[in-house]
């Protein structure tokens, strides 16, 4: 499955961006899809300095893109982000 | 036509524009009396406020236990001995040395002048390289420990956080473009004033740096924002000290920590004319002023008018409009002085 992930904001103000390829296992991917395709919290406009995720996934003909940020991120994606953060330190 | 009882019933937005535009009808109503001020300050600050439950200022910390959760585990309150965790005693102390800046210096009663708790979380997710507030509280990440430590233990960190706090009763300017970088200015501003009281500096000995003791080894650079020099703080730092490199591009809401870097090195400017004292005070009534929508040249604007009224009533010397004047000229924002 290919991915690019974009977090922006922060207190730091510096953007990381994570692009390339992944396998996951079946089931990880599924929860993971799934999570993007659930209705989406709302947004918190009282937000300052929380991060903004922008995800991109391409896996065959299966495409998902998204916006989160620090309040509304799914779990499955924050675990997901946090896997290729670590995998690109 | 607009009287003071119609005043009260036109939706919030359009009230906001038409008060903004400051030559009609709408905003003489507004202006006829104090009362209608205070008002009319309400409506425009609680536009994006929730209502919330009147607080003693009191502190309370949570640990958040490297998980992604608030409110977690209560491990210190007002008033408690300190813990065994340093984290929690180092947020403990600087959230309460930066409200009681606020109240010392402004007569400003916690966060939303009526005293509002100070909510922190400490340890929030797992090498969380990140502080944040949320509208009703701070959260701090501990960092990677390889480019970035412990939020929570940085007093200018703190301050900035507890500051957008401030920003979002006083003005609530909205986060995006301008507006939104005068958040992140103002935060700024707070922040490294404050910082500079708690490390008893004076403006020659600071270092006029945002978040350099956060930064670890591994980070390619000093701090993360330089109001002496902005642009300079570390590798990706790209903010601007002048109105020729403003940042018109989408990212990070429009530049909001990037056009920071203007009014960051105007006020720094400043600080060497008049000193740190008059520009906070100058400032401070400024963001009182400001409005969910302001600009650079709205808050120039407004910041000149604040010093005009503050030098005759001999709050600040008689060569803080200039000096102020003449500052945000070097970043080229140039004020037309009624
Ligand atoms: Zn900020």
């Amino acid at each position: 499955m290919k991915y690019e992930i974009l977090i922006e904001g922060g207190f730091t103000g510096i953007p990381k961006e994570y692009k390339g390829d992944i396998h996951l296992k079946d089931k990880t991917k599924e929860s993971l899809f799934e999570a993007f395709e659930g209705k989406q919290k709302s947004v918190n406009t009282a937000l300052r300095d929380g991060f903004q995720y922008h995800l991109k996934l391409i896996d065959g003909e299966e495409e998902h893109e998204a916006r989160y940020d620090e309040k509304n991120l799914p779990l499955p994606i924050r675990q997901f982000i946090a896997t290729i953060s670590k995998k690109n330190k | 036509m607009c009287n003071k009882h119609y005043c009260f019933i036109v939706p919030p937005h359009i009230l906001e524009e038409l008060a903004k535009r400051g030559n009609i009808s709408c905003k003489q109503a507004l202006n006829d009396s104090k009362r209608f001020l205070e008002r009319r300050r309400t409506i425009l600050n609680n536009l994006l406020v929730r209502e919330f439950e009147d607080g003693n200022s009191e502190r309370f910390i949570y640990d958040s236990q490297n998980k992604n959760e608030q409110r977690l585990v209560l491990v210190r309150k007002e008033g408690d001995v300190a813990t065994q965790d340093e984290t929690a005693n180092k947020a403990y102390e600087t959230s309460g040395f930066v409200r009681d800046y606020f109240k010392d210096t402004f007569g400003l009663d916690s966060i939303d002048g009526n005293g509002l708790d100070i909510i922190s979380n400490i340890h929030y997710g797992e090498a969380y390289n990140n502080a944040f507030w949320d509208g009703d509280e701070m959260t701090y990440g501990d960092g990677d420990g390889k480019e970035f430590t412990d939020f929570a233990s940085a007093i200018d960190v703190v301050a900035h956080e507890l500051a957008h706090g401030v920003t979002q009763f006083l003005s609530n300017l909205e986060y995006q473009s301008q507006p939104g970088a005068l958040n992140e200015h103002f935060s700024d501003v707070f922040g490294t004033v404050i910082k500079q009281k708690y490390l008893k500096q004076d403006i020659s000995e600071a270092d006029w740096l945002i978040g350099d003791s956060v930064v670890s080894e591994g980070f390619p650079g000093v701090a993360i924002r330089s109001m002496k020099a902005p642009g300079t703080a570390n590798e990706f730092d790209t903010q601007p000290d002048h109105m020729d490199n403003y940042y018109s591009g989408s990212s990070d809401n429009q530049g909001v920590h990037i056009n920071s870097g203007i009014p960051n090195k105007a006020f720094y400017l400043s600080c060497l004319e008049i000193g740190i004292d008059e520009c906070a005070l100058i400032w401070f009534d400024t963001l009182k002023a400001l409005w969910r929508t302001a600009n650079f040249n709205d808050m120039l604007e407004t910041t000149i008018a604040t010093a005009q009224r503050l030098t005759q009533e001999k709050k600040v010397s008689d060569t803080a409009v200039d000096a102020i004047a003449k500052s945000f000229s070097k970043v080229g924002l140039t004020p037309i002085i009624a």
